[in-house]
């Protein structure tokens, strides 16, 4: 579960950036840190892995890390899934670095697509690769125009759009990439992330990191931030539910993944966070178990 | 270049100031150096290679060696509106930085900070809370200080809202 930090591989300089590549990234971070939510550019580099494998992501994750660090890598929820592996042996071999799959553990969390359940402490620091950083990219294409809306927080496009979604379907359809407003003024993308963990956003202790490698952007949240999905009075912004609870530890309170059984349409609803499920289990927390017939 | 117990930079720089300018300057950023003496000037243009900007308004970074003698903070770059990341970091060397309460000391809020905290600044000049007031308003444009002492930091961005007690 837990690799204690090894040497690192010396035809590398440390977490692969080289050093003036690292102070660039972390001007950037520094001014998307001052400015919450705004997308700040940067010089995006070419990375040994493939855009979609979270360069963004990782450029971030290599300008912040420090020997001392320990880092936890999760994609929808699970640290051993094939992208999450492969970026965490990035790190391990070029930085020497201790990784875990403890997020009490972690000190650096590079994540796509989920947020852990567990709340983050403001000594750690999680890390979003982002494919589409702009949240008003579907509903106008020219960069030149967005950059005027953020200018002068005019989201007027946004609202329209989500209030046609009530009329047309009575509620909103967005259930990913749910868009937020930071502090009060920008509107931002959390990334892929199910817009069941938007209100951990809220106020979270640990620092947020938005990396886009593609679109050369980073953003970011400061801890003890206002992030506010976006709704309207007469329809509250909601988070998905699930009506079932964990099969292998019995949570109604996490979010699940259906898990298809076999092919009579069998079913069963397990955690997207593998840690936080395993660690119910060890507390002594058990679900229903096998499948459960569908009706 | 290896910070340990014994950097030493040379007057008028303390560690903190010249530790933050040596994580964040290079060649791709403009420097302002305000009553830095040669010292500071070659020390910094020699291990960070950073360009010197002929006016504060021109500066990506400023570093201000004495914070009693800071200039107006409108004297440097705000950024726009749809830019506003294109504006000055500010390194200012204080007398004193403390996180205690009592008469004196700032009461600081905002994004980064659970609730409020109470900091004592020593050696700032006088009228730079009713600036950093000024600054916080004009959001997103804004400067962010790096306040520095001996080997103490605190970062005031421009989210930071600062009420003098
Ligand atoms: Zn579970």
């Amino acid at each position: 579960m837990t690799a204690p930090a090894t040497a690192q591989d010396s035809g590398y300089n440390f977490a692969y950036l080289d050093e003036q590549t690292k102070r660039m990234v972390r001007r950037a971070i520094l001014k998307a840190v001052a400015i919450p939510g705004h997308q700040v550019p940067f010089g995006s580099r070419e990375m040994p892995l493939p855009y979609g494998w979270g360069t963004g992501g990782i450029q971030v994750t290599a300008s912040i890390i420090g020997l001392a660090d320990v880092l936890k890598v999760i994609d929808q929820g699970a640290d051993d899934t094939t992208n999450a592996v492969s970026i965490r042996r990035f790190f391990a071999r070029t930085a020497g670095i201790a990784t875990t799959e403890k997020t009490e553990d972690a000190t650096v969390i590079q994540t796509r697509h989920r947020i852990p359940e567990m709340n983050l402490r403001d000594d750690q620091i999680i890390v979003y690769q982002v494919p589409i950083p702009e949240p008003l990219r579907w509903l106008e294409a020219r960069e030149t125009e967005t950059r005027k809306m953020h200018g002068l927080a005019d989201y007027g496009v946004m609202h329209v759009k989500l209030y046609e979604d009530i009329a047309k379907y009575g509620h909103i359809e967005t259930s990913y990439d749910y868009p937020v407003l930071i502090n009060g003024r920008y509107l931002m993308s959390p990334s892929p992330i199910p817009k069941f963990d938007n209100p951990k956003m809220h106020e979270m202790g640990a620092l947020q990191l938005f990396g886009a490698g593609r679109e050369k952007r980073i953003y970011a949240i400061p801890p003890y931030t206002r992030v506010e999905s976006l709704d309207f009075e007469d329809h509250p912004f909601q988070v998905q539910t699930w009506g079932a609870v964990c099969a292998i530890c019995g949570d109604g309170e996490s979010f699940l993944d259906e898990v298809i059984t076999d092919d009579q349409g069998g079913s069963m609803y397990i955690c997207s966070d593998t840690d936080h499920c395993g660690r119910r289990v060890v507390a002594g927390h058990k679900g229903p178990g096998g499948p459960e017939e569908s009706t | 270049m290896a910070l340990g117990p014994d950097f030493a930079p040379p007057h008028p720089l303390e560690p903190a100031a010249a530790a933050v300018c040596l994580a964040l300057l290079d060649l791709d950023t403009r420097l302002w150096i305000d009553g830095g003496g040669d010292g500071a000037e070659a020390y910094l243009r020699f291990h960070t290679g950073a360009p010197l900007a002929d006016a504060p308004d021109e500066a990506d970074f400023a570093v201000i060696a004495d914070g009693a003698m800071i200039p107006r903070l409108d004297s440097f770059s705000p950024g726009t509106d749809e830019l506003p990341e294109r504006s000055a970091t500010l390194i200012v060397q204080v007398a004193g930085l403390e996180s205690r309460a009592g008469e004196g000391v700032w009461r600081l809020s905002g994004p980064g900070i659970d609730g409020n905290a109470d900091l004592a600044v020593e050696g700032l000049r006088a009228g730079m809370a009713e600036e950093l007031a000024v600054n916080f308003q004009r959001f997103p444009r804004g400067v962010d200080l790096i306040l520095c002492a001996g080997a103490r930091v605190a970062a005031l961005p421009r989210t930071t809202k600062v009420e003098a007690l």
